[in-house]
């Protein structure tokens, strides 16, 4: 029987594969693979509902405010597929008219705006030639809608939950996938949520979890329609108690755990994750694991967060936060351009970055060349390409190493620029004649350099195969911060004030002593700009003149040279 | 390998016979078969005498194979287990990924034949290293890649992207 097949014919060998064997191969498969796979042969094609390999998150961004197209990424591969949506919903709309509550896998929900009372909310799948699934008329407000699993599937759950203003009272709805109604359910608060607002939630194992923006989080369980609130976690000591329980905070799914992360208030905006017990219905604080990446979005518009399984697809709508294993924000930006900027730098994509670039640079280039129109042109393209410097140590540090080395490399930068100053002697952003720009681009490349070396290190081929870029980069840098060089130098009365302050020791001594606070007097609150009792005569006496005699005439002089002024 | 069993000759150790779907006997140590969860469960059923299987959907190349991806097994699940108790340090399991990884690297017809043994017999391991043999084969390639490495015939056209 076995030989005859063999005999029979070779090719057929393998698109005769049993389906649940082929299923097992695709469970160590990723998303993208699976559509191919399916696209192989017919026999293959009937391959359906088999959960892909957990992978990084795709990515969905919309171009030029409009969702008439998409690009969906995939980081696996590092491909970019443009989706035109056809789906009369959307076509069309402008990004404000339509809202995005939360997604799954690869599917949307979303809702459009429009002054009713009513909502009607639907779902959106990129994926499936942007089929769209219109949900039962929602006659009243919510503050947030979400779904338990594929819409597709008859035992999905659709949610809404909505907070009276008072805080006493919330009144949640359901919908079972085939329905064509929603189910109110109302529970009282005791204590009332005052001034708290559910912002989001998650699905598992037939409860969904909500979470409010102080970190309150409720429960409700689906069969037994049961509405539980817990308490935010208590903080692991006091100094973290300082910086917890902002605005932000974010529950997270992941895998089988409920996760909140709090964003702290030190200067590092690290994040502290507490993971749900749900044996015991406490919570626990945990160091944020290893092999996750959460994109969570702005959290003042708050569209949709967490972490979801099966097709992966995440918005971006206006930016982007990512933590690393270690727990710290590595990026984060506040427009579309930059989210877009930074994912093309994580995920190493360069040409986006180059061509918003260019767009910029064309924009610029359109408008009359005047003095401040260059110098404007020359800050961006210095400072972008600071940005895109750091951004290539980035994506080569989470491409060719780990990436706890990348947020290493991301916490020498302060160091580096505070060992910098030290060496230079300069108190911060002096050299460079004061010129913020080059100074922050110096301090970056410094930086840059060193990390680039520390990287070598570790990855030769990293570094050779990036010098090429770099250093390229850094010659069209430099010629911008000489053109920068240029203005600054104009004789202005700021510049020679500049010049004044923090120039080189001869220029001070060709000033008489006897001018000196006559002097300082006259040039300094131009160049600063305030009113003459921000000078400090004591900071000068010392580096001035040691002489006392001096001291007492300038003492003498300056309150006269504030009457005068005032 | 492709003795046929001499009932003459008394083995010392218990030994069973698998019979190919091309009719060679294969005989292994019990210990090396029970590798399979079908013949242990079947093994279990049976009469103590009755030794012989009848492996119909398993041609006599791929049962050699088998037999010595089980026999490796088996004799270095020994030897690291000895290893373990003497607390000597040893790379015995390193080793056996490595031989694991020679042992799979075949032609794809090679491959299915032992996927699909793996999967008839039961062996879970085996089965495991099959099965990411050909996942990995897979990742990365486009429908006609895969197409062409498995020697498949193009018999529809389907937008890769038109799924559900």
């Amino acid at each position: 029987m076995y030989m005859d097949t063999m005999e029979e014919s070779n090719k057929s060998q393998w698109s005769n594969l049993p389906l649940d064997v082929l299923a097992k191969i695709s469970t160590r498969l990723v998303y993208a693979d699976h559509v191919r796979l399916r696209a192989v042969c017919k026999q293959w094609h009937s391959l359906y509902g088999v959960q892909p390999l957990k992978q990084s998150p795709w990515l969905i961004t919309f171009d030029k405010d409009s969702w008439s197209s998409c690009e969906l990424f995939d980081p696996v591969y590092k491909t970019t597929f443009i989706i035109n949506i056809s789906s009369e919903l959307l076509k069309g709309k402008r990004m404000r008219d339509i809202n995005v509550h939360s997604c799954k896998d690869g599917w949307l929900l979303l809702s459009q705006r429009n002054n009713k009372i009513g909502t009607s909310l639907f779902l959106f799948s990129p994926f499936t030639n942007g089929r769209t699934i219109v949900l039962p008329y929602l006659e009243s407000t919510f503050q947030f809608a979400t779904f338990s699993s594929t819409p597709t599937d008859s035992g999905c759950v659709f949610f809404v939950l909505n907070l009276e203003s008072d805080g006493s009272t919330i009144c949640m709805k359901t919908c079972y996938g085939n329905d064509r109604v929603w189910n109110s359910h109302t529970f009282k608060c005791d204590p009332p949520l005052v001034k708290e607002k559910f912002v989001s939630a998650g699905y598992l194992d037939g409860t969904f979890y909500c979470a409010t923006n102080s970190g309150t989080m409720g429960t409700y369980n689906i069969a037994r329609q049961r509405w539980d609130l817990f308490q935010r976690p208590e903080p692991v000591d006091m100094c973290s108690q300082q910086h917890l329980y902002g605005q932000r905070t974010t529950l997270v799914q992941s895998d089988k755990d409920i996760l909140l992360a709090f964003l702290n208030h030190t200067p590092d905006r690290g994040y502290t994750i507490y993971k749900f017990d749900r044996l015991n219905m406490i919570w626990n604080s945990i160091p944020p694991p290893d092999n996750h990446v959460f994109l969570i979005n702005d959290w003042r518009i708050v569209k949709f967060a967490g972490e979801i399984s099966g097709k992966f697809i995440y918005g971006i709508y206006r930016s982007v936060h990512v933590i690393f294993g270690t727990g710290k924000v590595i990026l984060c930006t506040t427009d579309l351009a930059d989210a877009m900027w930074i994912l093309a730098g994580t995920l190493s994509k360069y040409v986006r970055s180059l061509y918003h670039l260019r767009l910029r640079f064309a924009y610029l280039a359109s408008r009359p060349c005047s003095k401040e129109n260059l110098l404007t042109l020359s800050n961006f393209g210095a400072s972008k390409f600071r940005i895109t410097i750091c951004l290539n140590v980035y994506g080569i540090a989470l491409l060719y190493t780990s990436k706890t080395l990348a947020a290493v490399t991301a916490n020498t930068i302060p160091v580096i620029t505070f060992l910098m100053a030290v060496l230079l002697r300069k108190g911060g952003r002096r050299y460079y004649g004061g010129n913020p720009a080059a100074t922050e681009f110096l301090d970056k490349t410094c930086c840059n350099i060193f990390v680039m070396l520390y990287l070598s290190l570790l990855v030769p081929e990293a570094f050779c195969s990036c010098l090429a870029r770099w250093s390229r980069q850094l010659m069209f840098s430099l010629v911008l911060i000489r053109f920068q060089f240029r203005w600054d130098l104009t004789s202005t009365p700021i510049n020679r004030c500049k010049d004044l302050q923090y120039g080189p020791q001869n220029k001070r001594q060709e000033l008489s002593e006897t001018e000196i606070g006559k002097g300082i007097t006259e040039m300094l609150p131009r160049h600063i700009g305030g009113p003459p009792t921000f000078l400090n005569p004591f900071q000068m006496v010392p580096q001035r003149s040691p002489d006392r005699a001096l001291d007492k005439c300038r003492y003498k002089n300056m309150p006269q040279s504030k009457n005068e002024k005032s | 390998m492709k003795d046929s069993f001499n009932p003459s000759i008394e083995p010392p150790k218990k030994t069973v016979t698998l019979v190919s779907s091309d009719g060679y006997d294969f005989e292994v140590e019990e210990e090396v078969a029970l590798e399979s969860q079908v013949i242990k469960d079947g093994f279990e059923d049976k009469a103590v005498d009755d030794r012989e299987y009848l492996l119909f959907n398993v041609h006599s190349d791929t049962l050699e194979l088998i037999i010595k991806y089980c026999e490796k097994h088996v004799s270095s699940r020994k030897s690291i287990s000895a290893a373990a108790a003497s607390s000597s340090s040893s790379n015995g399991e390193e080793a056996l990924k490595e031989w694991d990884e020679h042992f799979i690297s075949v032609d794809t017809n090679t491959l299915y034949d032992i996927l699909m043994a793996a999967d008839y017999l039961n062996i879970k391991s085996l089965l495991d290293l099959a099965i990411q043999k050909v996942a990995d084969t897979i990742h990365g390639r486009s429908p006609e890649q895969i197409r062409k490495k498995f020697n498949i015939e193009n018999d529809s056209i389907i937008d890769p992207w038109a799924s559900e």
